[in-house]
């Protein structure tokens, strides 16, 4: 039986500003959580910063982002849905364990 | 000064030089035959398609994703347009991937593929490799797939190369290639890496290449023709292949900004390899960091802007008015989460020494 706690989906969302924060900067606080990166972060925001986000949240969360199966240029499109992607990861992590 | 081809068909391919103006470096076709062949020979073996992570107007991705298809006539799968897609590959080919540093990041999730191919080979260039990179060949321990990573420079082409290992670090050492001859240090000294090769590239406005070109490297010997990475005795880094002169970029945004002071300080990424920390004072109060990203867009052109900004109250600086970068470590406040990071990928959380 897995004793992991899961994070509110809220704690995940801040988490997910804290993290990708202190890699981009002041305008991921000011981002709303539907607002596309590319418009808030403007060109700061291309394939390379992706990819860095990705291996952030990787790191932050202790998870594995797999590019076959998930659509990552969706997934880390807006911070609401990198919150969301974290959360079913994390979700998905404790069904695995309560399994195991 | 010319910046036309001396002979029929060289190939220009440009650097920032270390004044900050673009410097083209002409390479035959025969140049570039040559080394595609010394690196299938030594490195890669036979293989029956590339796939392409390295864009083909550097010299590393034109070799491997352009020069070596043309030459052995197999298939290429160019892949280098969108670093966020996974490549695609024909099943049951041996196979060679062209890496950059943000390459791994993706490939770690294609092991699996990797894994089916009845060969593959990974080549890696344009800076240090990352933590994904030990990852994949990790996690494709006992299969038939090799990386290696070569180390040189547009100027050089590839002078040395060494085995990935998924426990490499820094001071694997190097061995240098067959047709390169290189005066190492003696005992424990160090020194830049001084090559000559029948490669080196011809600078626009000279007739002929030069015999010999000493590398931005610091190097320690480690056996016979072989040798260590110790740093760089300059301040060019490589943002996932591209250079950057951090000193240059100083300059430049000392003459946009007026007012501004800045300083650029060297990061290990987890994804580009290296990149660089721009902490800047303010003391008249004229900038915050959102005016600052178009300002330094529009002042920095096409040099990689910083991954992070960071305002300190003052730039410590010696008595000769040197900037004291030791002094300028990580804020308080993200120690704690650096070094997270650096638990969680293997990076470590400090500045790196570059590579070529």
């Amino acid at each position: 039986m897995s004793n992991r706690t899961i994070p509110a989906y809220d704690q995940t969302l801040t988490r997910v500003r804290e993290v990708l924060g202190e890699l981009l900067g002041d305008g991921v606080q000011s981002a709303a959580d539907d607002q596309p990166l590319t418009e808030a972060l403007g060109d700061r925001y291309d394939s390379l910063a992706a990819l860095e986000c990705v291996s952030r949240v990787e790191g932050a969360f202790g998870i594995e982002v797999d590019f076959v199966a998930h659509d990552v240029r969706y997934s880390f499109a807006t911070l609401g849905r990198i919150a969301e992607f974290v959360q079913g990861e994390l979700e998905d992590r404790a069904v695995l364990e309560n399994l195991g | 000064m010319t910046a036309r081809p001396v002979r029929e068909g060289e190939i220009p391919f440009a650097t920032s030089g270390h004044t900050g103006e673009p410097v083209r470096w002409w390479r035959t076709r025969e140049q570039l035959r040559a080394e595609v062949e010394l690196i299938a020979a030594t490195a890669i073996g036979e293989v029956g398609q590339v796939i392409s992570l390295a864009p083909p107007e550097h010299l590393f991705g034109r070799l491997f994703g352009v020069e070596l298809p043309r030459r052995y006539g197999i298939e290429v799968h160019n892949a280098w347009q969108d670093p966020v897609i996974p490549p695609t590959w024909r099943p049951g080919v041996p196979a060679l991937f062209v890496c950059l540093p943000a390459s791994w990041v993706v490939l770690r999730s294609l092991a699996p593929r990797i894994a089916e191919l009845p060969r593959a080979v990974a080549l890696h260039s344009a800076g240090p490799t990352t933590a994904h990179t030990r990852q994949l060949v990790s996690a494709l321990r006992g299969h038939p797939f090799r990386a290696v990573e070569l180390f040189g420079s547009t100027e050089t082409g590839a002078v040395a190369s060494r085995e990935i290992a998924a426990d490499a670090d820094d001071q694997q050492p190097w061995r240098l290639l067959p047709d390169v001859r290189a005066e190492l240090p003696d005992g424990q000294d160090e020194r830049r890496l001084t090559v000559s090769s029948p490669r080196l590239a011809r600078r626009d406005g000279h007739r002929a290449p030069p015999r010999t070109w000493q590398m931005g490297d610091l190097v320690r010997a480690a056996g016979e023709r072989r040798f260590t990475f110790v740093g760089r005795a300059s301040r060019l880094i490589k943002v996932n292949g591209l250079r950057c002169d951090l000193g240059r970029v100083e300059q430049t945004v000392a003459t946009a900004l007026p007012g501004l002071e800045a300083v650029c300080l060297p990061k290990r990424d987890a994804v580009r390899g290296e990149h660089y920390e721009l902490v800047y004072a303010d003391p008249r109060g004229e900038f915050d960091s959102r005016s600052l990203w178009p300002l330094l867009r529009r002042a920095l052109g096409g040099t990689p802007l910083p991954r992070s900004l960071r305002r300190v109250p003052r730039i410590p600086r010696s008595s000769t008015g040197k900037p004291l970068t030791h002094l300028l470590g990580k804020p308080a406040g993200t120690a704690v989460a650096a070094s997270r990071v650096a638990a969680t990928t293997g990076e470590p959380a400090r500045g790196g020494e570059p590579r070529a």
